[in-house]
């Protein structure tokens, strides 16, 4: 029979305060507290607050990871100041990087670091809907042919400024909820199959082969819970989200996603889809909407977002380290 | 009748503010004027609002806080034009009520 002494190389040591840095699977004694401790790494994730942006920002897009993120384009107070600022995330702190060349609102982005695209969005005063593309190489935006049909809001999949699906999105006349699905290669836009409900402010995740589409605005009547999964030629019907949402950000892949915040009733809400259901897990220290998202279902990244519109950043990360008590209770 | 949640008003200053551990134990809930909600009687929580250097506000006081921010916010969309308010999904912010 393996003993803790076999496996670990020591005796379970007594410590008058809980040792500093222990290790997983490491038990002691706590004088103190008279208490039996061990550490183990919960699967249970959990947000964690970070650096706030240098502005209050919502309504702008999140492209790459918990520790390489960009933040670009939308509103900051008072009175909705429209940016084109862009902001980069190292894991630690904000700094600023060059601005979009259209400064808008409502703008969809993906991506990585070194390498992202921004698209659509929306531009006061005037009602302007643009379907401005622009490539982000590291160091500077550069213009690219518009969407086909310009539109704010979209959801959006993809890993580079040269591989990016944008679904859905919002014309803001007529009938506003869209259903395109466009596929930016590098160079050009290509429109694809439909989504099956037509909506925008929705969640994305995922790649230009394999995306998932969740929740958003359709007007019928208005906030939808539904999830789509595109498979490179189409999208097909899955199970819902638990509660229906807008304005929410998304991160992860087909297989592992989050969803995370948005509008109507609690705006904390966090779920977590496996492939096949979504799953609530931890909320949002802060709930809020028109926030951008980011990263993995271990690593992930809460961006902006209102109100208040605080810039606030959080961290999410599972699993998580835990310290707990062994009761005999 | 026994409080569920204490409130307090702290800054958040960001990484650090609330930590994984701090989350994985108790669950927070910020509103507007950097209300915090976190769990009464509960170590974890008044651990918390120690470090934050919180100041500790009765439920009320934190509701009055909480109230004018949303006033102020509301106040701010019925100022908007016509147009700007009957887009659906500019909602106006909804009151928020603290719970005991």
């Amino acid at each position: 029979m393996a003993t803790y002494l076999g496996t670990n190389g020591s005796r379970i040591q007594n410590y008058t305060a809980d040792p500093a840095n222990p290790k997983d699977g490491e038990v002691w004694y706590n004088e103190t507290s008279d208490v039996l401790k061990f550490q183990f790494q919960s699967p249970a994730g959990v947000w964690s607050t970070a650096t706030a942006m240098s502005k209050g920002k919502y309504t702008g897009a999140g492209a790459g990871t918990q520790t390489s993120a960009l933040y670009f384009g939308g509103n900051y107070p008072p009175g909705d100041n429209l940016t084109g600022e862009t902001e980069f995330y190292n894991g630690t702190s904000w700094t600023e990087k060059a601005d979009l060349n259209t400064a808008r609102q409502n703008i969809s982005g993906g991506g990585v670091k070194t390498s992202a695209l921004g698209i659509g969005g929306f531009v006061p005063p005037g009602n302007t809907i643009t379907g401005a593309t622009e490539s982000w190489n590291d160091t500077c935006w550069s213009n690219k042919p518009a969407l086909g049909t310009p539109r704010k809001s979209l959801g959006v999949a993809g890993v580079s400024n040269s591989s990016i699906l944008g679904f859905g999105g919002d014309t803001f006349t007529g009938t506003r909820q869209q259903a395109l699905t466009e596929e930016w290669n590098g160079s050009v836009w290509a429109e694809k199959a439909d989504l099956n409900t037509a909506r925008f402010v929705m969640g994305g995740a995922g790649t230009v082969a394999a995306a998932l589409a969740f929740g958003g605005y359709d007007f019928n009547p208005n906030v939808t819970a539904k999830t789509e999964q595109w498979n490179e030629t189409c999208w097909t019907n899955k199970n819902d989200m638990n509660t229906a949402r807008y304005n929410l950000a998304g991160s992860g892949t087909t297989t592992a996603a989050l969803a995370f915040g948005g509008n109507t009733g609690p705006n904390a809400i966090t779920e977590q889809w496996n492939g096949t259901v979504w799953t609530e897990v931890a909320d949002l220290n802060a709930g809020r909407s028109d926030l951008a998202g980011c990263g993995t279902t271990t690593a992930s990244l809460a961006m902006g977002g209102t109100p208040p519109a605080a810039g606030q950043t959080e961290e999410w990360n599972a699993p998580t380290t835990v310290t707990a008590t062994i009761s005999t209770d | 009748m026994a409080k569920t949640y204490q409130y307090c008003v702290a800054e958040n200053w960001g990484k650090g503010f609330i930590d994984h551990f701090e989350s994985s134990k108790i669950t927070f809930a910020g509103y507007p004027g950097n209300v915090w909600q976190v769990p009464a009687y509960n170590k974890h929580g008044n651990l918390w609002i120690a470090k934050v250097a919180g100041t500790v506000k009765t439920k009320d006081e934190a509701q009055a806080i909480v109230t004018a921010q949303v006033q102020a916010a509301q106040a701010t969309w019925d100022a908007q034009t016509d147009e700007e308010k009957n887009d659906p999904m500019n909602t106006r912010p909804a009151d928020i009520t603290l719970e005991n």
